[in-house]
């Protein structure tokens, strides 16, 4: 993997008009490759930062670069997965997944092709007619994630997807995430509240302070990939999570 | 994922023999009430039997008004669908627009049709063209209302993730917006349904015209009721009703196969 | 403007019907006066007017009380079912039309006729003088607001041979005015003074005239003549007393009282209602046909009876005496015979 930042946040700053400071000074950048995880207490900005990225909003001072270019010319190259599914009720699953492609104007017999390797890879394959109502919370948030994929995404970001979950179902899918990303090999931009989650999935864990929202830490995550359900067992993982968690709380004691 | 099967038993029970032993019921109450009248006034409740008879004695009349009425309600309904829908889709744009002429709208629609119905004479003349103006006036207002409410109430991550997607204002509003305010239209669409065939009677009792036969249900009305045959009377109302529970029928099974398979109003047939 | 008296106003009555239920065992009984005779309420089928005069003259000069009545004139208006409140017993007597009570005696709706308190019709058929309609005949082909289903435009369609479009009837004048070619229905005695007023000519084709020629009516229902005959005797010759002294004397205490009781009312409308229901003999009747004010023959409801039947509005002859009763008019006022 090369040296140079695919993402680069320099000096950005987040400001809702008049009202309080959502960031503050914020200096970030992730290598081709990366799994960054965004940890930190309420309020400290990290789903903003994704937002920022993404070009759904604009920074108020500082600059953001996504391969290069500024977000708004790096549509091609992002996909965002949300915290809740957000697939249209309407809509099949495998309708769902095509979506992003049919809004930049692809063909239908691509569009199919594309979207059942996207199933395929999450293993919803069987369930590509069913609509969203029919299915669980786990597989909503599949559709989600292959919706996501189906561009071919160079960077995946990820807004406590997760979070809504049941123990169980959240570590299968977060193994599953590593494996899609051994496929695949996007960079990652990920937020959660979940200590063992961010230490599972990550390469660098950010974590960050509120009042205003800062970056504290950088705690780098030594642990070889593949990473598996034995990785959860090991001592470095059980010594990262410790870390990470004394980071944690010492961050949220701050004024 | 699937209704218990108990529950799907009991339900077709409910659905097929519970309308029949309401019917029932009814018939029994109208005898009753017959029985309590004083004698003086039974020619204001004729007996079922009477009521079947004048039906089969006035098919012809009764027939030829209900086409009529159905034609101005058909007409008047399905051009009030189509320029709401217009509507809604541009008042949907912008507050700006909506804050302006959502009163205008309010006011349009308190207007009373007995106010209205010498004005469209003077303008189209009595007939059709007038009682199919009164019935799109009754039924516009719910639709634009419904749909335009459904149109603005797009959940906010949906529009969120469109915007990602650097979508166009069309592609938003014909993928996102349109589809998602389906359950709001078709809410507004039975309002409308119900409206429909009561309004094309009103308008015919107030702008009709008799002219060649082209009489509606209202028309019938005015007639049997200055002839005081009851009995005929009733059986108008009660073809009226029959043609609104047939528009009514016609939108719910439309509204059925539009949402059926995934909107949480209709139970779930399957896991 | 006049509603015309033929109930168009049954049309809630399918909501009335429930109403009614509520309301039917509760009809009061009139409550009884320190008189012999109970308490009548008498219910105009208008708001108080000139047509209504012969009534309120017998009101204001104390006729109803010479003959032992305590009588109260209730105002009918639009809307106002007055055949309803007959049979619910809250109204005692009441105006109408010989022709109507035909129609109701063939559906077996108990009313009967008491009395004749104007020998003919103020319906009428109104046009422009500078229109092109000059006689019944002449309508044939054209378009005629009016009410649908009235029996008298069945007739003059069949009477004359012709047909015309029937537009549905709003009572007000607005297109009149705005169209001179326009044709609607109307009484003598009340739109032709309005059109003038507003710089219009109106000439008027009066029902009668063409052969349709109902009595107005003094009617009850059947149970309350079986029950107080002697009261609505009373009730019928003070009314005729009423009459004869609004349209041969003075009627000031009548236009007193309508313009009481009816604040919209103006003497000059009033004066001009009279004057119409001289000029067209409504009260009086025609003369050289046998009509006398009060009269009513056997000859004439036989006649309505036949034409409606030609009509085929009623399906077989309704015999006299199931919406007739001579015997409480004061004698003399049954076909032929003096004062």
């Amino acid at each position: 993997m090369s040296d140079e930042a695919i993402i680069e946040l320099r000096r950005v700053r987040k400001q809702y008009g008049e009202g309080p400071v959502i960031l503050e000074d914020v200096s970030l950048s992730a290598r081709r490759g990366d799994f960054v995880t965004l940890i930190g207490p309420s309020g400290c900005g990290k789903s903003t930062i994704l937002r920022l990225i993404s070009g759904l909003s604009p920074v108020t001072s500082g600059s953001i670069l996504v391969d290069g270019a500024e977000p708004q010319g790096a549509v091609e190259k992002l996909s965002f997965v949300f915290q809740e599914p957000t697939l249209l009720p309407w809509c099949t699953v495998e309708r769902n997944v095509e979506l992003p492609l049919r809004l930049h104007g692809e063909g239908a017999g691509a569009r199919r092709e594309v979207a059942a390797r996207s199933l395929a890879l999450v293993g919803l394959s069987e369930r590509s007619g069913y609509y969203p109502r029919q299915l669980s919370g786990g597989q909503k948030m599949r559709v989600s994630i292959a919706r996501a994929l189906s561009v071919s995404p160079k960077i995946l970001l990820l807004d406590e997807p997760f979070g809504a979950l049941d123990e169980m179902t959240r570590d299968h899918l977060n193994e599953e995430l590593l494996g899609i990303r051994q496929q695949l090999g996007w960079t990652a931009f990920f937020v959660t509240h979940s200590v063992p989650e961010a230490v599972f999935l990550s390469s660098r864990i950010v974590v960050m302070a509120s009042n205003p929202g800062r970056i504290h830490t950088e705690i780098p995550v030594g642990l070889p990939y593949p990473r598996t359900v034995e990785t959860r067992q090991s001592r470095d993982f059980q010594g990262l999570v410790a870390e990470v968690s004394r980071t944690l709380r010492s961050v949220e004691r701050l004024p | 994922m699937s209704a218990p099967r108990s529950d799907s038993r009991l339900s077709v029970l409910a659905r097929n023999v519970m309308p029949a032993l309401a019917g029932a019921a009814a018939v029994l109450f109208w005898y009753g009430a017959r029985l309590l009248m004083k004698p003086d006034q039974l020619f204001l409740l004729p007996p079922p039997q009477a009521v079947l008879k004048a039906m089969v004695e006035k098919a012809p009349a009764l027939w030829a008004a209900t086409l009529s009425t159905g034609e101005g309600a058909l007409i008047g309904f399905g051009s009030a669908v189509a320029v709401s829908f217009v509507f809604a889709l541009l008042l949907s744009l912008s507050p700006i627009v909506r804050a302006g002429l959502y009163p205008y709208l309010m006011i349009l629609q308190m207007v009373p049709i007995i106010v209205i119905a010498p004005i469209l004479i003077l303008w189209v003349g009595a007939g059709l063209a007038s009682v199919t103006i009164i019935t799109f006036l009754i039924c516009f207002f719910p639709m634009v209302v419904n749909t335009t409410q459904g149109l603005i109430s797009t959940d906010r991550n949906l529009v969120d993730y469109f915007r990602m997607c650097r979508a166009t204002k069309a592609q938003e509003i014909f993928l996102l917006r349109v589809p998602a305010a389906m359950p709001y239209f078709f809410t507004g669409l039975r309002i409308s349904a119900t409206l429909a065939t009561i309004g094309a009677i009103v308008g015919d009792v107030f702008a009709g015209n008799s002219a060649g036969g082209q009489g509606g249900l209202g028309y019938l009305t005015i007639v049997y009721s200055a002839r005081f045959e009851i009995a005929a009377l009733y059986a108008t109302a009660a073809v009226s009703c029959v043609l609104g529970f047939v528009f009514v029928y016609v939108v719910i099974a439309l509204s059925w196969l539009a949402l059926h398979k995934w909107h949480d109003s209709f139970s779930q047939s399957d896991a | 403007m006049k509603w015309t008296a033929t109930p168009t106003k049954l049309l809630p009555l399918l909501l009335g019907a429930a109403a009614l239920l509520g309301g039917c065992s509760k009809a009061p009984a009139p409550a009884a006066s320190p008189s012999a005779y109970p308490r009548i309420r008498f219910k105009t089928d208008w708001y108080a007017q000139a047509e209504h005069g012969g009534f309120y003259q017998a009101l204001a000069r104390g006729y109803y009380r010479d003959a032992g009545l305590d009588v109260s004139i209730d105002q009918g208006g639009p809307g106002a079912l007055v055949s309803q409140l007959m049979l619910a017993g809250q109204a005692d007597i009441a105006m109408g039309r010989s022709d109507d009570m035909i129609l109701w005696g063939s559906q077996g709706i108990p009313f009967v006729i008491v009395g004749v308190y104007m020998e003919r019709d103020p319906q009428a058929i109104l046009v422009h003088e500078e229109g092109p309609v000059r006689t019944f005949a002449d309508l044939n082909g054209r378009t005629v607001m009016g009410e649908q289903g009235s029996d008298w435009i069945d007739f003059l369609k069949a009477h004359y041979h012709i047909d015309f479009n029937l537009i549905p009837m709003n009572f007000g004048l607005a297109q009149f005015m705005a169209d001179k070619n326009f044709i609607q229905q109307c009484f003598v005695t009340n739109e032709p003074y309005f059109v003038r007023k507003n710089g219009g000519h109106p000439r008027t084709l009066l029902m009668s005239d063409a052969g349709f020629n109902p009595y107005r009516v003094i009617y009850t229902t059947r149970r309350f003549a079986d029950r107080y005959p002697g009261a609505v005797r009373a009730f019928v010759a003070a009314s005729y007393r009423g009459w004869a002294d609004f349209m041969g004397g003075d009627p000031s205490p009548a236009k007193a009282l309508i313009a009481k009781v009816n604040p919209n009312m103006t003497e000059d409308f009033m004066d001009y209602s009279i004057g119409a229901m001289r000029d067209y003999h409504l009260y009086t009747g025609k003369a050289e046909a046998g009509d006398r004010p009060g009269l009513m023959t056997r000859a004439r409801l036989e006649e309505q009876d036949r034409i409606l039947l030609d009509l085929k509005i009623i399906p077989e002859l309704i015999p006299l005496d199931r919406f007739a009763r001579f015997d409480l008019m004061p004698p003399g006022f049954q076909q032929g015979g003096e004062q």
